[in-house]
């Protein structure tokens, strides 16, 4: 739980500082966008191989300088699998039943984007977050669901460019690549790390 | 802080409840087959192969919000015992009147608790099998056997079938107790539909191979 504190507390400073500090200066630059993404890790993978198509992903952030910029990124995963019923022992006897894993990752990140050049309408860049990962995790036998949420650290590093379409709006497409180092201990699972790719717009609000 | 940071503050968690709201549903992505559970749990000491006989109970006890509606034979019930019965003499065993002193009996309920909760296997083993008095098996004045091994412990909000074969043999030297050495439950979707009835006493069989005897 301690951990838990530190972890959202040393975000909300960041986000809280980001906002209070420097929102009056300069524009805010909002991203939004699809994600896919897939899990990595022996554990993870034992309780779904299959990759998330219900993703998604947003980012505010601040430049302080026309290469870096700060801000916060939530995203959002729904890892999910059907396994075909089986029998499964328990301590004295055993259970027939249609196993569903059913796992959301809400990652809450304090985000820096590096760009690797200052003009032009094709802009590569490099990022990182690091935060707090609220996790949903459902195992189902049956119809019958087993449900817990937890909150832990995470930390994502980005790679993509940036396509500008407008240059007076500073808006255009976004396309990336990320892993999403998500650590987790319950039920065998030892970690949701994942990697994904990432489509969607970003434009300026003010 | 300012208005505007306040503003995008409660964005963001519009953003995280419209993310969150974006999870397939599991449940809804289940057939009637696939929603269905079968439970079984056996005594590890208990040796099968001793017992030879066994008695059927005649009728199937409704039990409703822990309390006994009745004891009724419908269509859906006499699949149940007519499952039983074909299962019971594949395995070896050999169906006798309960007035010849079978081996094990068997007790057959319908429980169908309507309210929302969690609620223990060792709870239901223990709350459902006195709605058969032990007069029935001829044991008058006895008890049933809490057994002391472990059960599995899930959420329940619907009804399910319930099988308990007893240890009628062995109940005088248990302490004038009736051990139940076999439990079988059938919780989901459909499992009060009469054509389920023998899909649902295959599945109880079949993940329990030892349940057998050499007649």
């Amino acid at each position: 739980m301690k951990r838990i504190n530190r972890y959202a507390g040393l975000s909300l400073l960041i986000i809280m500082s980001f906002f209070t500090g420097h929102a009056q200066q300069k524009k805010l630059q909002v991203a939004l966008g699809y994600n896919i993404n897939t899990p990595v890790g022996t554990s993870f993978r034992i309780a779904v191989a299959n990759s998330s198509f219900r993703g998604a992903n947003g980012e505010i952030t601040y430049p302080l300088n026309k290469q870096l910029n700060i801000g916060l990124g939530v995203g959002f995963s729904d890892f999910y699998q059907k396994y075909p019923r089986q029998v499964y022992a328990t301590k004295n006897g055993d259970i027939s039943a249609v196993l569903t894993n059913s796992i959301q990752t809400t990652p809450v990140l304090a985000k820096a984007n590096f760009t690797f050049v200052k003009e032009g309408m094709v802009r590569p860049y490099i990022g990182a977050g690091a935060g707090f990962n609220w996790v949903n995790y459902s195992q189902l036998l049956g119809e019958f669901p087993s449900s817990t949420s937890s909150i832990h650290a995470a930390v994502s590093a980005d790679a993509g460019v940036k396509l500008l379409l407008s240059k007076a709006k500073s808006a255009g497409l976004n396309l990336r690549a990320n892993f999403n180092y998500l650590p987790y201990n319950n039920n065998g699972i030892k970690n949701l790390n994942n990697w994904g790719v990432h489509a969607g717009v970003f434009f300026q609000i003010r | 802080m300012k208005k505007g940071s306040l503003l995008w503050s409660v964005a963001l968690g519009a953003l995280v409840l419209v993310f969150t709201s974006c999870k397939k549903d599991p449940i809804s992505n289940l057939t009637a087959e696939e929603s269905r559970i079968y439970i079984t749990n056996h005594d590890s000491t208990t040796l099968f192969q001793s017992f030879k006989t066994y008695s059927l109970v005649d009728s199937v006890a409704v039990i409703s919000n822990n309390k006994l509606e009745g004891k009724l034979l419908t269509n859906y019930d006499s699949e149940v015992l007519n499952a039983l019965k074909a299962s019971m003499q594949a395995r070896g065993f050999q169906l006798v009147a309960k007035s010849s002193q079978p081996d094990l009996g068997i007790n057959v309920s319908r429980v169908s608790n309507t309210y929302t909760g969690v609620m223990s296997y060792p709870d239901y083993w223990g709350g459902y099998r006195n709605f058969y008095d032990p007069y029935y098996w001829g044991y008058p004045g006895y008890g049933y056997y809490s057994p002391n091994y472990s059960y599995g412990v899930y959420q329940i909000t619907e009804g399910g079938l319930s099988i308990e074969l007893l240890d009628l043999k062995g109940a005088p030297s248990n302490g004038n107790k009736i051990k139940p050495v076999w439990t079988a439950l059938a919780r989901g979707t459909g499992v009060f539909h009469a054509a389920n009835a023998n899909q649902q006493v295959l599945a109880f069989f079949a993940q329990s191979p030892y349940l057998k005897t050499n007649n």
